[in-house]
């Protein structure tokens, strides 16, 4: 891999989405209170907005050209939505999946669209109460954001792996570190982006769906990379919300590198050495699976190894990128004190094991998410 | 699934096994669907059964499953005749137009006593039946 000479930092801009859970603070249920939140809200920058459910809200950045520009629009939109949520006698909490309130206790914020989607796809809807991380990277040319995305899809692994913050679902743990990851995989447009000669296959795609009644419009799709129906942007939508604000940073940042070294393979014409989807697949799964906490398969050497191992591998992989962008330092130490520390899921596990209740697990996760754990 | 349903399903796998196969002898060239259209229409059919539209990956567009269902019947005919077959697995299908499938059995079951219990029970029932 040569020196990053066409990815310049500034053709990369970001823009980030969370979506939190709204918090009983007497029981740490999840409450149907995003109302009251949003019209307590004063997001100064980018914006709050309602989500599928009544449980949960989602902010997004304005532009960004930094990490330390994410990092102090996601402290700024947290520090105002947790002034919204107590106004609203609530908590906020990030993490994938609440640990125990239950799915059949929620209630879709009725917007024409979320009834429409109860309604076509019923149980996925009922089912999907899940909070995820999203971030848009800027790439102009439309031709070459989809042959970026096709290659990004040997990161997405490492991405899951570190981001991993669903380990509960209904009271329960599930052994997977993003049990999320294969919620999202459930529906018709979820999963791995397949590969596009064009820009003009894309869009036949799209139509397609549309005219056999798939979809109602390409906002609909949803892989776990995906062109943006609204903006000059690739959006990567695979991890979870990561509970603390630094687990954020890390996660945009190695997402901004992976971009930049898919996008900079596109445009070299580099043979695309795209890994079959099936094994791009049971890569995902393995990652959601066990976190770091097994091995992890590696796409680019088609071989799994230690997963302290692969991911080193991947960060080494993309550290001309992150030096060029002036993230190495920050984000390597990220991705190191991850591996020390444990993911999210691993760090709600923890503290189900040494108290025994999930109450508390959701406790530490709101600690996490206001900065004060 | 009762005997009949499960000897219709078996039926047509062999049909479509038959009909594809003879289609890789000839080096017919595999029709190239999108994995996204393919994993849509499977979606659509999990989803409804036989209640409502089914994609038609072919034509591009979403019929009335019973339509859908009578083009597939018309494209695996040769095969089913071949295994002699026909008569049987189309009387079959038909049957499951009419009667509806095991989802809407069971909904059925439930929706004349509000109980679960009753549905098992014709689930019990069904597999029994010879």
């Amino acid at each position: 891999m040569g020196a990053p000479e066409r990815s310049r930092a500034r053709d990369f801009s970001l823009g980030v989405e969370e979506e939190y859970q709204i918090v009983d603070p007497q029981t740490f249920a999840l409450t149907q209170r995003a109302e009251p939140v949003l019209s307590n809200a004063e997001i100064s920058a980018g914006g709050i907005h309602p989500e599928l459910n009544l449980s949960q809200v989602e902010i997004s950045t304005a532009v960004c050209s930094t990490l330390a520009e994410v990092r102090a629009e996601l402290a700024r939109s947290r520090k105002e939505l947790r002034a919204a949520a107590e106004a609203a006698g609530v908590l906020i909490a990030a993490a994938g999946t609440h640990p125990f309130s239950h799915w059949s206790e929620q209630t879709v914020t009725p917007t024409t669209r979320y009834l429409a989607m109860e309604r076509d796809y019923a149980q996925l809807v009922r089912e999907h109460i899940v909070f995820g991380f999203h971030v848009h990277v800027g790439i102009a040319d439309a031709e070459v954001a989809l042959q970026t995305m096709e290659r990004s899809a040997v990161w997405l692994p490492f991405l899951i792996a570190l981001a991993a913050n669903s380990p509960y679902w209904v009271g329960l743990d599930t052994g997977f570190a993003s049990y999320r990851t294969d919620m999202c995989d459930r529906w018709p447009t979820g999963g791995l982006p397949e590969s596009f000669g064009s820009r003009d296959d894309y869009e036949r795609l799209v139509k397609s769906l549309i005219a056999t009644g798939s979809i109602k419009d390409e906002a609909e799709i949803y892989w776990d990379v995906r062109p943006s129906a609204r903006w000059d942007t690739l959006e990567f939508r695979v991890t979870d919300v990561c509970s603390s604000i630094d687990e954020a940073v890390m996660v945009t940042g190695l997402i901004r590198a992976s971009a930049q070294i898919c996008h900079d393979q596109a445009l070299s014409d580099a043979p695309s050495d795209l890994p079959r989807p099936e094994l791009a697949r049971a890569a995902k799964w393995r990652a959601a699976r066990f976190g770091i906490n097994d091995t992890l398969i590696d796409l680019q050497e088609t071989a799994a190894g230690p997963a302290p191992e692969v991911i080193e591998n991947h960060l080494g992989r993309l550290r001309p990128y992150l030096e060029a962008n002036d993230d190495w330092d920050e984000v390597a130490d990220l991705v190191r004190a991850t591996l020390r520390r444990g993911t999210g899921a691993d760090r709600q596990r923890r503290v189900f094991k040494r108290t025994g209740r999930l109450e508390d697990v959701v406790e530490a996760i709101v600690r996490e998410t206001n900065g004060t754990g | 699934m009762n005997v009949d349903e499960a000897v219709m399903v078996a039926g047509l796998a062999r049909a479509l096994t038959r009909r594809c196969y003879e289609q890789a002898m000839r080096d017919e060239p595999a029709s190239a669907i999108r994995p996204e259209l393919l994993r849509a229409a499977k979606w659509r059919a999990a989803r409804y059964g036989l209640d409502a539209t089914l994609v038609d990956v072919h034509g591009q567009r979403s019929q009335p499953a019973h339509e859908v269902i009578g083009d597939w019947l018309d494209f695996l005919r040769p095969s089913l005749e071949d295994n002699g077959d026909w008569t049987e697995v189309a009387g079959l299908v038909h049957q499951t137009t009419q009667r509806g499938t095991g989802a809407a059995r069971q909904r059925d079951a439930f929706r004349r006593g509000r109980r679960l219990g009753d549905v098992v029970d014709l689930i019990v029932a069904e597999t029994g039946a010879t």
